[in-house]
């Protein structure tokens, strides 16, 4: 910033002068003063010829605007002028300027290079990001009817028909809607999955946890999936349900999800131990994780958006409006429902 | 030495203090709303999925929704310094500009973006106009202060002026002028 060369704004300075010239005429002798303030401060042979060539103008006409920053154009004419060597003045002060300008390209060049790291940082962690969160999750303790891919559980596995459409649910256990759903044909549902009619893959999202502190959609599909281990995973998926706060967002207590859970599905106490003990060392965590990892990429794909409950037929969204809650046969209203997404 | 100062001069003065200010206000705003998302990205590749924007790709959603937030962020940082102003201004600025047309396509469409539940049914009578008529207003001012930035990036107090050189052209055109005169 110091060896600044006074011509960056050059010629608006100028126009600027030109309009202070009546006030710059009374001013004459500050100016002179000024001149020689800057003659005695000069460094380069530059300033030296302007600041002479100013003391020399304010003394002889009397008038010459000259701030700090008007040192340009016209000074450096009197420079030139008023020098005695004219070639070699304006040889110097070419050599000068071919010097800050190369100095000046040097700058920005350096400015692009910061730029350009500034950039590749930034798209950098943005690409680790990606790959970090496509990375295959290790799984460990898969219940065993997880599904081939470990991205559900099916909890009623070989008994499905041949033909039978293959029903996917998305559920989060905060997610008041999926409580509502879960009331209205859960049970219907399972029967339909145990009868052969469909082939039910449960998916339990953990999407929830991101926004309501206490992580209680993951604790609560572990222990959903814990169910699995026990072979009460439907009995355990609708007890869970069951226990869902009136309002979003108070969560499940884990004496909820393990004694009033066991209690409720009426478990031997050896089943009990096994499902407790599998909900307290989160053996299903990885599973459950990567169940809503997957599940996330699949809504995705099956219907553009991210949400809970979905429930997809054979890959096609079904409208949860056409389910008639007042429906006297639910079962009955929900395999029709279910039979007429196409 | 005491300068009075030209018309000129001083709405250059104003000038740099209204840049200031929108430096100021779309780098802080850039800054929260990118750094209150970073702890947890996932979440915002829900949101992202909210829009439907129908991105073909997964992959897509995934690159909005972890880059913009650390996107926001370092653009906030950029505008807060004044760094590369005139550059992260208009990235910014562009970026509030579609968030403006993103809310105003949610809302013609009917779809509600923050329900607070993920709940399914009837999304519309969860819409409230005025929020979403609010976004669009602030997005569309912080739009703006983006443009003024684009237009008019030397601000005081900005790296920028701090690394600020020489400038080329005018350097050129000065010795050309000097040239021809004194030849």
């Amino acid at each position: 910033m110091t060896d600044k060369p006074d011509t960056t704004d050059a010629d608006d300075v100028i126009d600027d002068a030109q309009a202070e010239a009546d006030a710059a005429q009374a001013d004459a002798d500050a100016e002179l003063a000024a001149a020689e303030d800057d003659l005695a401060d000069a460094t380069t042979d530059a300033e030296v010829a302007s600041a002479t060539a100013r003391k020399k103008a304010a003394v002889a006409k009397g008038a010459k605007p000259a701030s700090t920053k008007t040192r340009s154009k016209q000074a450096k004419k009197e420079a030139l002028k008023s020098s005695g060597t004219p070639e070699s003045r304006r040889a110097k002060l070419q050599a000068q300027r071919e010097e800050m300008k190369r100095k000046e390209r040097q700058r920005r060049m350096r400015m692009y290079v910061l730029a350009g790291v500034i950039i590749a940082l930034i798209i950098g962690l943005i690409g680790f990001v990606i790959w970090q969160a496509n990375q295959p999750v290790k799984i460990e303790g898969a219940p065993k009817n997880a599904t081939a891919k470990a991205d559900g559980i099916n909890p009623y596995p070989g008994k499905a028909k041949a033909g039978a459409p293959v029903v996917v649910v998305y559920a989060d256990f905060q997610c008041p809607g999926c409580g509502s759903l879960e009331n209205a044909v859960g049970k219907e549902l399972f029967a339909l999955a145990e009868e052969g009619e469909i082939q039910l893959e449960m998916r339990t999202m953990i999407m929830l946890d991101g926004q309501i502190p206490g992580r209680h959609s993951v604790r609560a599909a572990v222990a959903a999936a814990c169910g699995d281990y026990v072979d009460m995973y439907p009995d355990v998926y609708r007890a869970i349900f069951s226990y869902q706060p009136p309002q979003e967002g108070m969560g499940y207590t884990d004496a909820t999800l393990t004694d009033e859970v066991a209690d409720l599905t009426k478990m031997s106490p050896e089943k009990k131990q096994t499902y407790v003990s599998c909900y307290n060392e989160a053996k299903t965590k990885s599973f459950v994780e990567n169940v809503d990892k997957m599940g996330r990429k699949s809504m995705f794909d099956a219907i553009g958006e991210n949400r809970t409950p979905v429930i997809l037929v054979n890959g096609k969204n079904l409208d949860l409006a056409s389910i008639d809650l007042q429906a006297t046969d639910k079962k009955a209203m929900l395999k029709d429902a279910i039979g007429k997404v196409k | 030495m005491t300068e009075k100062k030209t018309p000129s001069e001083r709405t250059r003065h104003i000038h740099g203090w209204i840049g200031v200010v929108c430096r100021l206000v779309l780098g802080l705003v850039l800054l929260i709303a990118g750094a209150i998302k970073l702890p947890d990205l996932d979440a915002s590749v829900i949101s992202v999925t909210r829009f439907q924007l129908g991105l073909p790709e997964y992959w897509m959603v995934q690159a909005l929704g972890y880059g913009l937030p650390i996107i926001e962020v370092a653009l906030g940082l950029l505008l807060l310094v004044g760094l590369f102003t005139r550059l992260s201004a208009l990235l910014g600025g562009l970026m509030m500009l579609a968030y403006a047309i993103g809310i105003a396509s949610v809302w013609i469409r009917g779809i509600a973006l923050d329900c607070g539940c993920f709940g399914s049914g009837s999304s519309l009578d969860r819409i409230n106009p005025w929020v979403y008529g609010w976004d669009i207003v602030r997005d569309i001012a912080l739009f703006a202060m983006g443009m003024w930035l684009f237009l008019r990036p030397r601000t005081p107090f900005s790296l920028d002026e701090r690394l600020r050189g020489a400038d080329l052209d005018d350097l050129d055109t000065f010795d050309a002028a000097t040239d021809t005169e004194n030849l």
